[in-house]
């Protein structure tokens, strides 16, 4: 057993902070320091939480594709959304899950466009789905040390 | 030969009458995300053995950075308001080739004696100075948005754009850098740029400067006085409402009360600059451009993030912003869309 990523990235920020900063002699390596540190600890929730949000995420965007199947009137959004939804993750890596996630947030920009251009009380159901499916992307994505 | 021993060297050769050049103290400054920002102490000997000392400030070009920008662009408009009513340091020369400190670089005098740091603002000390500073912010965006373009040295190396094209020209190309260094889609900055394709604002009065990252943290200060506006790398001619707009984007809100780069309230700032620049600020053209505030912002934070992932640049400060701001501008962009 070896110590955590997390421990490891939190315990260099904590020596950065506490241990080298104060030996800092010139405000750009001070600033460096500051937010090599606060970068480690930012690093160190997304390696934690990352496979986790990533799967989220992309069952969501599934999930959001299948419902949006009857309100899309081009074909070939269509056919991308149902080829994206068709290639389910074959691994748990985090790149992989990385890949998957950035194929099916392409789909997402195409579909969100084109509903932009449909007027129907469908459309603006799911328009309003997509807006809240974009909110909670960013909750995901949130690390307590980012702004906001 | 040692960076020190190079500015040395330069210097000797562009003063006049200087000899025995001699680097007292040579500093990077920190927190500029598109140039390396240098300060420089210098003691010489002029011709008739006079002994001269004097600081000076050396912008040189990245390996990469958050912001692509022309260096003779941004000299120029330093040019452009030296000696007029909005303080800047004077720019002095400007060296466009590698030859001399391996990248182009140029370089203005040192304004001493003042802040810059946005944090200090926000020092309970610094309270009973805040309202004064924040007028006499937004009384000097006022003289930029006043300022007559005809014969100004930007002029002649920037384009002015027609009125009614100045909000087009800069999505396209805060889109274009979207496109070119996004890692991977941005659906939110995506529907934002839609939004302000199908809500264009109307043509400004006039065509103005446009400082291009008018907030706290880009000017020297000392108590209630401004000094130096700094960071024109961005500086370019349009929509003076893209300034105020800028100015009052919520990632500046230090202290995440309401205030303006945490000093101003945004309907006493709208009043001064108005009364400064004799333009009238539309409501929906405002908020148009504090929607493109965000999406411009995302470009810059994006290219960062780029660099970084590319290996053009090491510098931790981009990587940095990737984690801190990117995800947190998508928030901003939903709350101005009114999504959030």
């Amino acid at each position: 057993m070896v110590p955590a990523v997390p421990l490891v990235l939190n315990g260099l920020a904590r020596t950065m902070m506490m241990e080298l900063l104060p030996q800092a002699a010139h405000p750009y390596a001070g600033q460096t320091l500051q937010l090599g540190a606060a970068l480690a600890m930012m690093c160190a929730q997304e390696f934690d939480r990352a496979a986790a949000r990533l799967a989220e995420e992309n069952a969501a965007l599934e999930a959001l594709f299948a419902e949006a199947g009857a309100v899309v009137t081009d074909s070939a959004l269509g056919a991308a959304m149902g080829e994206a939804v068709g290639r389910p993750a074959t691994s748990l890596h985090v790149s992989a899950l990385h890949e998957r996630n950035r194929a099916l947030r392409a789909v997402l920009v195409r579909l969100h466009a084109h509903v932009d251009g449909l007027d129907s009380e469908a459309a603006r159901a799911l328009d309003s789905r997509i807006w809240a499916e974009l909110a909670e992307s960013t909750r995901r994505r949130h690390l307590d040390l980012a702004l906001g | 030969m040692s960076f020190e021993a190079a500015v040395a060297r330069y210097f000797a050769a562009r003063l006049p009458d200087a000899h025995d050049v001699t680097v007292t103290r040579l500093n990077r400054i920190p927190g500029g995300a598109s140039r390396e920002t240098f300060s420089v102490d210098l003691r010489w000997l002029e011709g008739n053995g006079k002994e001269r000392t004097q600081g000076f400030i050396i912008r040189r070009d990245p390996e990469a950075s958050l912001v692509d920008s022309d260096r003779r662009i941004e000299f120029d408009f330093y040019r452009s308001f030296a000696d007029s009513n909005v303080p800047v340091p004077r720019p002095l020369f400007l060296e466009t080739e590698s030859t001399w400190l391996e990248r182009p670089f140029f370089v203005m005098e040192r304004i001493d004696g003042c802040e810059s740091q946005f944090q200090a603002l926000l020092d309970p000390g610094f309270a009973p100075h805040r309202d004064g500073l924040a007028r006499r912010m937004y009384e000097i965006l006022g003289d930029i948005a006043r300022m007559p373009i005809a014969g100004l040295p930007a002029a002649a190396s920037s384009e002015v754009p027609a009125p009614e094209a100045c909000w087009r020209r800069e999505l396209d190309y805060w889109e274009g850098v979207i496109d070119a260094h996004e890692l991977e889609p941005q659906p939110i900055a995506r529907a934002g740029v839609r939004w302000l394709r199908r809500h264009p604002p109307p043509p400004p009065a006039r065509v103005s400067v446009v400082h291009g990252d008018y907030r706290t943290g880009n000017f020297l200060y000392r108590g209630e006085r401004i000094l130096g506006i700094l960071d024109w790398e961005m500086a370019h001619f349009g929509d003076p409402l893209e300034d105020l707009a800028w100015s009052f984007m919520p990632a500046w809100q230090w202290a995440r009360d309401g205030k303006a780069g945490g000093i101003a309230d945004p309907d006493d700032a709208i009043r001064i600059w108005g009364q400064r620049s004799g333009l009238r600020v539309d409501p929906a053209a405002l908020r148009w451009w504090q929607v493109f505030s965000c999406v411009k912002a995302q470009g810059i934070w994006l290219t960062g993030a780029r660099q970084y992932a590319d290996g053009r640049a090491q510098e931790i400060l981009l990587a940095f912003t990737s984690y801190w701001l990117v995800n947190a501008q998508d928030r901003l962009l939903l709350q101005a869309l009114g999504r959030l």
